[in-house]
């Protein structure tokens, strides 16, 4: 599949705030075990595909920009290092980054690649690089594994079919169910059982039909083909998400009308229906909030963009609270933000906001106050004495990055910062400010909450302009920075070029990243271990990669390379990172007759 | 220079009158094939359907033939590979008319022991054969146009068993890759690897645009068939074979890529085959003229040559180093061994092309950030027309065969020692136990030998006729001259004492049973 091939899909920021803190573990891809990584499986390069993030004004006109990539949005002058706090209202928004691709995707031994034009799935044994091709149907489009297995879904958009591939003694194997029409969009429950297809006017669509912008179809995947079964369903208007509950029992599918649940058990014992609708309140605009589903499905929360609000709704009852946070702030607090009488203090505005992983709390960046609430679900709804406020003097706090322990959190800001606060959300100790070398663009934690790899801001210029300032030749240059939790050590790395998708494996032993830059000629492969922070020799790849992803059980990661006839490098993570091993020609595989 | 000819040349006459139409006991025609044995000649008269066997084991031979009767169309003969000392010969057949009954292709065996067998082949007009290395296996098949037959399947083969008797059911097995877009071109059969687990031989099968592959072990099942393209423009025209991997590489003349064939396990119904290549296209960057295949496990490299340009591939992960030469090159020659840079032995290529003067030595092992530094172009004196490989054991040499000259090329002190010649030689034949060329022009009675490591020549010896061809039995120490003689007549040149005296003529040996209408 080449970069044409992949398709983009910007996201609108305010809708996926529970992404937050995977706004890097979409770039980080399979390793990442949370449950909402499912659309994970693979990172790819995004050249101009990503999105503007959480302050309302930015779903409207703010700058997109790329991983790594400059800015334009951003102020150009000198990045602010010291540790002098520059006035917050007068930044512009925070930043979130997200794409989504139509990328191959990885089960535990395989990887599969999608060809729509000549209706085929290639399968990939990670260990062998033997390639398997499985005629599915017309146009496949979309594909995602099931995790925990080595099997997928694909949506063959042209006629209306997903196909279960399902691999049985190293054969793939397939079966059919019909889906609603111009589907562009499948989310798959965490245990693999249930999947959601639907039509996400958000995306662009492959298919030939124009989607419905109500339907989905909840698709049953048994052991056995026999037991899969596939019931249509209307939702509310425009899905644009799925969450899944830690049960697997039920689906939410995020929508302009509310969240409509989808109760699995109901649906295989009464067929089609209209799925119940839940609204976070009859005055709220549902279509511009950015909704979260906590783990065990009892709740939904959300927040809209420039707000200080926070809305819970029980997505059984269909309760819905509020929690406006600018009420909760401690007066004192917002006194003291003015030094003098009729100064007009700044408001309250939730700039991002973070579900923990056991979705008892949920974290609130104030960025004009300089805090975090740390907000107990469902207790501070009913009394805003259960939000805990943690307040960080002269540091700009626009974003929130939580550790999948949830033991700590990074606290920082996209804007013209240089400085990174950790959190430590366990023992209560006082946030600990890290000095960075450039601005933040990303940040993601290592699965086992160790590490954190921070992306940064390319400042406009070369680096190698003579008589350049140290300072400023950091600034200018590409690159990423390692930092360590428990000791908050960090080491910066200068790049050639911007990061493309990086790849963690399982053990976070090892980070894999990605560089492409089509002008400097530059298609590499780069291994961080991550116990040192150290970079091993770049590998040159033989054409420019377009994506990047881990086979767990295989102990692979593999590299997607734009090639005419598909071409796929694969990385044993065991071995001297020399040892690749590639394979070609996807499609010559389907011509094979046996 | 000793003659023995036979007693019944000068009855010739007479026989010629006296044979009939139904039992031709005299040649009539020169024979058309020869296939030399380890001390015996066999030769083919196609026209006649028969074939004459020439024992040379003794040290003063007879100039007699045992005779021995063919199918028609006797269109192929060659010694069988490996350790056998037998002459295969394989007969087309015919249809009826009406003045002959239909015969059925067959293949004939003649061994050195004067022992005859034949297998037959059924109805079609098979006219190209191919064997195994070892030679247990031998595939008739035709290429080309029809013979005329009202119904006529060109991608039917036969594989015969030759370590089988005749009247063994299993030994001839009829084959037909069933749904084949194109005809056959070309059958090899692989060396033996080992795929799902099991030691076993591959017939490979190649035609405009697709590549089949049937498993030697298990002929019952059909054949697996890998379609490289749809419009049939790929032609694949080279395949080489993994020594320790279970894998083949394919260069077609209508692809800038190599395709390797990587042979994995596969689960299949039980008349299918148990295995199934992934397909890896290696890109040339350019039309791949030739490859050679180098190294063994994870160092095996594929070297392939286009666009004037070498490129070293490890096929594993594609990853490619590619050295612009500065000199046309279509053809490689592999060979392991020193390089007056360094003193271990290693693989080197020579890359060359007919018709140019200039080539190129290539150092496999020691490329490193800049290729070009493993390269070594030469320019010879004249343009090459053809070569001739002397790489055996401790030998590492070529002849280039030029317009007046020839030129031994030392392949590891990359020295060239040429030696004019008054004739345009076109071949020449290599003897490996005394490390010596011999050359003698086709028309001339002269020959000649050549010492390769002195690049000193030996004694010109005139032979009582002129030369047709010649053939190695070095191992009997002896060079074969067959002289243009429809009666027979062949020169036996003693390899060490290459002179008049000891050099002994046959002739007549094809009517020497002019009166026997006995076949074998």
């Amino acid at each position: 599949m080449n970069a044409l091939e992949c398709f983009v899909r910007k996201r609108r920021s305010m809708h996926t705030f529970r992404r937050n803190r995977f706004v890097l573990s979409m770039v980080l891809c399979a390793a990442c075990s949370d449950s909402a990584g499912s659309d994970g499986e693979a990172a790819a390069f995004a050249p101009g595909a990503s999105r503007a993030s959480s302050g309302m004004a930015a779903s409207a006109g703010s700058s997109a920009a790329t991983v790594g990539g400059a800015s334009p949005g951003l102020p150009s002058g000198p990045a602010a290092n010291g540790a002098s706090k520059p006035d917050v209202q007068t930044l512009p928004p925070e930043k979130e980054l997200s794409v989504t691709f139509q990328l191959p995707q990885a089960s535990e031994h395989y990887v599969y690649t999608v060809n729509p034009n000549a209706g085929t799935v290639a399968v990939i044994d990670a260990s062998t690089q033997a390639i398997q091709t499985i005629k599915t149907g017309a146009l496949p489009s979309y594909l995602r594994t099931l995790d925990g297995t080595d099997d997928a879904i694909v949506l063959n958009v042209g006629s209306n079919k997903a196909s279960i591939i399902r691999m049985r003694d190293d054969k793939a194997e397939k079966s059919d169910m019909p889906v609603n029409a111009g589907a562009n969009a499948i989310a798959v429950a965490p245990d693999g059982k249930h999947a959601v297809v639907y039509f996400n006017a958000g995306s662009t669509s492959a298919g030939k039909t124009p989607g419905s912008y109500q339907d989905v179809t909840v698709l049953t995947i048994a052991q056995d083909p026999a037991g899969d079964a596939a019931v249509g369903m209307t939702v509310g208007f425009q899905p644009r998400d799925v969450f899944f509950d830690d049960q697997g029992a039920r689906a939410f599918v995020v929508t302009d009308d509310g969240v409509s649940v989808l109760d699995f058990d109901e649906i295989e014992k009464s067929g089609p229906g209209i799925a119940k609708l839940v609204t976070f309140g009859g005055d709220v605009d549902q279509k511009n909030l950015d909704v979260a589903i906590t783990p065990d499905g009892h709740f939904g929360l959300a927040r809209a963009e420039n707000q200080s609000a926070l809305h819970l709704v029980q997505l059984d009852s269909g309760e819905v609270r509020t929690l406006d946070l600018a009420q909760a702030y401690p007066q004192e607090q917002t006194s003291a933000a003015g030094d003098d009488a009729g100064v007009e203090l700044p408001p309250v505005v939730v700039t991002d906001l973070d579900l923990m992983p056991t979705g008892r709390e949920a974290l609130a960046a104030l960025r004009n106050q300089g805090a975090i609430a740390r907000i107990a679900l469902p207790e501070a709804f009913e009394d805003p004495k259960n939000v805990q406020f943690i307040h960080v003097p002269g540091e700009v706090i626009g974003s929130l990055t939580i550790a999948p322990n949830a033991h700590t959190a990074l606290a920082y800001s996209t804007t013209n910062v240089e400085r990174m606060v950790i959190v430590d959300l366990e023992s209560g100790a006082a946030p600990h400010t890290v000095q960075l070398r450039k601005t933040v663009l990303a940040v993601a934690y290592t699965p086992d909450s160790s590490t954190a790899i921070i992306t940064h801001e390319k400042a406009p210029g070369s680096p190698d302009e003579p008589g350049l300032d140290p300072e400023v030749q950091v600034d200018r240059s590409y690159g990423y920075s390692l930092l360590r939790l428990r000791t908050g050590d960090v080491k910066l790395q200068r790049t050639a070029t911007r990061l493309g998708p990086i790849a963690m494996v399982p053990d976070a032993s090892y980070l894999f990243i990605l560089f492409r830059d089509d002008t400097l000629g530059l298609k590499e492969v780069q291994r961080v271990a991550l116990n040192s922070f150290l970079v091993d020799p770049i590998i040159p790849l033989e054409n420019p990669p377009i994506s990047m992803g881990v086979a767990r059980a295989s102990g692979a990661v593999f590299v997607n390379l734009e090639h005419p006839d598909g071409r796929m490098t694969f990385i044993d993570w065991e071995e001297p990172i020399e040892k690749l091993k590639t394979v070609t020609g996807f499609e010559l595989n389907s011509r094979i007759r046996n | 220079m000793r003659a023995i000819l036979s007693f019944v040349v000068v009855a010739l006459s007479c026989a010629l009158v006296a044979c009939d139409d139904e039992s031709p006991v005299a040649p009539i025609g020169t024979p058309r094939l020869t296939i030399v044995l380890d001390e015996q000649v066999v030769f083919v008269d196609p026209e006649l359907k028969q074939a004459f066997l020439l024992d040379l084991e003794s040290s003063r031979p007879k100039a007699e033939t045992a005779r021995y009767s063919l199918p028609p169309q006797a269109t192929v003969g060659v010694p069988r590979s490996g350790e056998h000392n037998e002459a295969l010969i394989l007969c087309s057949g015919e249809r009826e008319s009406v003045d002959t009954e239909a015969a059925q292709a067959a293949l004939v065996v003649i061994a050195g022991d004067g022992k005859r067998r034949e297998y037959e082949l059924g109805t079609t007009a098979f006219n190209t054969l191919t064997q195994s290395d070892d030679g247990r296996y031998a595939i008739a098949y035709r290429v080309g146009s029809t013979q005329g037959r009202t119904l006529d399947n060109p991608n039917e083969l036969i594989v015969v068993d030759l370590d089988r008797d005749t009247d063994d059911e299993a030994a001839v097995t009829r084959k037909t890759p069933a749904g084949l877009g194109h005809t056959l071109t070309r059958v090899l059969v692989s060396p033996t690897m080992t795929i799902a687990d099991e030691d076993r031989r591959l017939l490979v099968l190649l035609s405009a645009a697709e590549v089949s592959v049937f498993d030697l072990n298990h002929l019952d099942r059909r054949a697996t068939i890998v379609q490289l393209d749809d419009r049939g423009n790929i032609d694949p025209v080279q395949v080489l074979f993994s020594t320790d991997q279970p894998t083949l590489y394919v260069r077609g003349s209508g692809s800038d890529n190599v395709f390797m064939f990587r042979f994995e396990p596969f689960e299949n119904d039980e008349t299918g085959n148990d295995f199934q290549p992934s397909i890896n296209p290696l890109s040339a960057g350019g039309l791949p003229q030739d490859m050679a295949l180098f190294g063994s496990g994870s160092a095996e490299r594929l070297l392939v040559l286009a666009n004037d340009r070498a490129l070293l591939i490890d096929p594993s992960t594609s990853k490619t180093e590619v050295v612009p030469l500065g000199a046309s090159a279509n053809r490689i020659l592999l060979f392991e061994g020193r390089s007056p840079h360094e003193d271990r032995s290693q693989m080197h290529a020579l890359l060359y092309a007919p018709s140019q003067n200039r080539f190129v030595f290539l150092d496999l092992e020691v490329m490193g950030d800049t290729p070009s530094d493993s390269l070594e172009l030469i320019t010879t004196e004249q343009p090459i027309q053809a070569l001739i490989p002397l790489v055996d054991g401790e030998e590492k040499s070529v002849v280039l065969l030029q317009q007046s000259l020839v030129t031994v090329v030392d392949l590891q002190m990359r020295t060239l020692t040429p030696i004019s010649t008054s004739t345009q030689l076109t071949s020449a034949v290599f003897d490996p136990v005394r490390k010596k060329l011999w050359v003698g022009q086709t028309g001339s009675p002269y020959i000649q030998s050549l010492e390769l490591a002195t690049g000193r020549t030996g004694d010109e010896l005139r032979l009582d006729a002129s030369i047709k061809n010649m053939l190695p039995m070095f191992k009997r120490d002896r060079l074969l001259v067959l002289h243009e003689e429809s009666l027979g007549y062949v020169t036996l040149v003693d390899a060490e004492n290459p002179d008049r005296e000891h050099a002994l003529s046959l002739r007549g040996f094809f009517v020497n049973q002019l009166f026997d209408r006995s076949e074998r």
